[in-house]
């Protein structure tokens, strides 16, 4: 660590797990947050890319990417109030379909197109809705204090250390700016298997490492429960002795630990995260379904100026943002390893990509069927940039690609390819039935406006 | 007394702002209340506080765009918002000048 980052406050050391196979070291800078992997059996510094990888849209879900410290309070803030919008859309939208269970059992498929997303709205929005609920307000949980300050402001000063260690969950003390020489790390990770009687500590934080005020905190692992309540000991790194141990706490305490907890999704392995994932998903469709009824409903009561732009923006933020995504994932596999500042090109492809999808959205017409030409181009983009990603891992990748993750049982990383070929395919579809309509055949398009008005 | 018809778009405007700041206005104050009146220990009132405050905000946002009438909307987001806030602050503010 010392010869990894000794110019960081604050290092996290997470041992290596059955998902990922490698020690994680992070550290604080000044400029936020870097990691690197070691091999646990070797000890050697693992040689990867230089890339954010999946961490750029774990940060990005949050934060939107911006690390500097006095921005990244601007994306919690937009990110908050999203959220806070998507809680009110939630109640709103509970509120206005009343007669839920009626429309939940119909789904009218072939009544016209409207119809057929307006269903699957419903559908989707009540089979999520308990998820939705959770994910969106357990997100608000993570980030309280920033959205909600007032009664952390009102708490200074009364008892503040003892505030911060119980509501931060780790002990803090200010530096000393003495350096002294910390114990190894190892003792401590020992004696806290003994404190506890367990095999496997889930992670070690070290505060201001070479100081003479350092401290080593020990957490259990967290991958047993699902509160965020992982019993945590702290050690002066100097002299080893225990400075604090965390306590369960009273029962809001507690509730509020399981509330986040139920948000990371630490627990319950691989069946939870695709549970979340499918969830998360129905949210997407939700979303996205209803912002189709909604415009094209707009457009056929009062065409309006604005309306190109709404429905230019829907593709670019539904499909637009399926590209950007595969973009980023092209760019990850393409880029040369030895590129300077390789990952934030990576991040800048992504952006790039998106802003392309909607200015070529802004730029195309969306009257009439050119809209469903649209729609057509950016579909069957997508579609490609997915649907080829696997087979180019076949020739970059050699021991990443699908035969050989399947033939190893690493199914953590076939999962990737296997969904960028579902959703592939499940694009490539959507793709041909928007080509069909988008060709200009009149009576057809016709009787098919006829139909959807009459109901 | 028959009050003047306002424009639509400016009685619209004015309710999301009721909503959006003074929802937060309300949710704020509630939250330093509890975190004062609360019977409980001082980090277990601050979370409860904040959970609620949380949850109020959206909720707050809700009443304000749904009640019939803007001046509705005012009395039930503003007037409980500058009761708490003032039972919250002032005892604060005289303690603070006491001990100094």
């Amino acid at each position: 660590m010392q010869q990894v980052a000794p110019e960081a406050r604050l290092w996290f050391i997470r041992p290596a797990t059955r998902r990922d196979g490698g020690i994680r070291v992070s550290w604080r800078t000044l400029n936020g947050f870097q990691a690197r992997w070691f091999d646990p059996q070797t000890g050697d510094s693992l040689r990867t890319r230089d890339t954010r990888g999946g961490d750029f849209f774990y940060r990005f879900h949050y934060a939107l990417n911006l690390n500097d410290t006095t921005l990244r309070e601007l994306g919690y803030w937009t990110v908050g109030l999203l959220a806070f919008g998507m809680l009110v859309l939630l109640i709103t939208g509970v509120l206005i379909h009343r007669r839920i269970l009626r429309d939940l059992f119909a789904f009218r498929l072939h009544h016209g197109r409207l119809r057929g997303w307006l269903d699957s709205h419903n559908l989707t929005a009540v089979m999520g809705l308990p998820f939705h609920l959770m994910i969106t307000f357990s997100g608000l949980v993570l980030f309280m204090f920033t959205y909600m300050p007032a009664g952390l402001d009102l708490s200074q000063g009364i008892d503040d250390r003892e505030l911060r260690t119980e509501l931060r969950g780790f002990y803090s003390r200010p530096a000393s700016n003495r350096a002294a020489d910390m114990q190894p790390l190892s003792s401590f990770v020992t004696r806290a298997r003994e404190h506890w009687n367990v095999d496997s500590i889930g992670l070690i934080r070290v505060a201001n490492p070479g100081d003479a005020a350092a401290v080593v905190s020990v957490s259990r692992d967290g991958t047993e429960r699902v509160s965020r309540n992982h019993p945590t000991v702290s050690f002066d790194a100097v002299n080893g002795e225990i400075l604090h141990e965390r306590q369960a706490g009273g029962p809001v305490r507690r509730v509020e630990r399981f509330v986040s907890g139920l948000h990371l999704a630490h627990f319950g392995g691989a069946g939870i995260r695709w549970i979340y994932f499918l969830m998360g998903l129905t949210g997407c469709m939700m979303i996205a379904s209803g912002l189709l009824v909604w415009t094209e409903k707009r457009c056929r009561k009062r065409p309006h100026a604005g309306f190109h732009l709404i429905q230019s923006l829907t593709v670019a933020g539904t499909m637009g943002l399926i590209i950007a995504c595969m973009v980023y994932f092209w760019a990850n596999r393409l880029l040369p390893e030895t590129m300077p500042r390789r990952a934030d090109a990576e991040i800048w492809m992504f952006f790039g990509a998106w802003l392309t999808t909607a200015v070529h959205a802004l730029t195309g017409s969306t009257r009439g069927i050119a809209a469903a030409g649209l729609w057509y181009r950016q579909t069957a983009t997508a579609a490609a940039l997915a649907g080829l990603l696997p087979l180019a891992n076949l020739l970059l990748a050699p021991e990443g690609h699908l035969p050989a993750s399947l033939n190893r049982g690493d199914y953590t990383l076939a999962s990737m390819d296997l969904v960028l070929l579902t959703t592939a395919l499940i694009l490539g579809l959507c793709a041909r039935s928007l080509a069909f309509r988008a060709t200009p055949m009149p009576s057809r398009v016709a009787r098919q406006v006829e139909q959807e008005i009459s109901p | 007394m028959k009050s003047r018809p306002q424009p639509a778009r400016l009685t619209m405007a004015a309710r999301l702002v009721v909503a959006l700041a003074g929802g937060y206005i309300l949710a704020y104050t509630v939250t330093a209340f509890l975190t004062l009146y609360l019977p409980m220990p001082q980090t277990e009132a601050v979370l409860l506080a904040t959970l609620v405050g949380l949850l109020l905000y959206p909720a707050a946002i809700c009443l304000a765009v749904g009640l019939s009438s803007l001046r509705r909307a005012c009395l039930w987001v503003l007037v409980p918002a500058a009761i708490l806030g003032l039972s919250t602050y002032i005892p604060l503010a005289r303690t603070a000048t006491c001990c100094w």
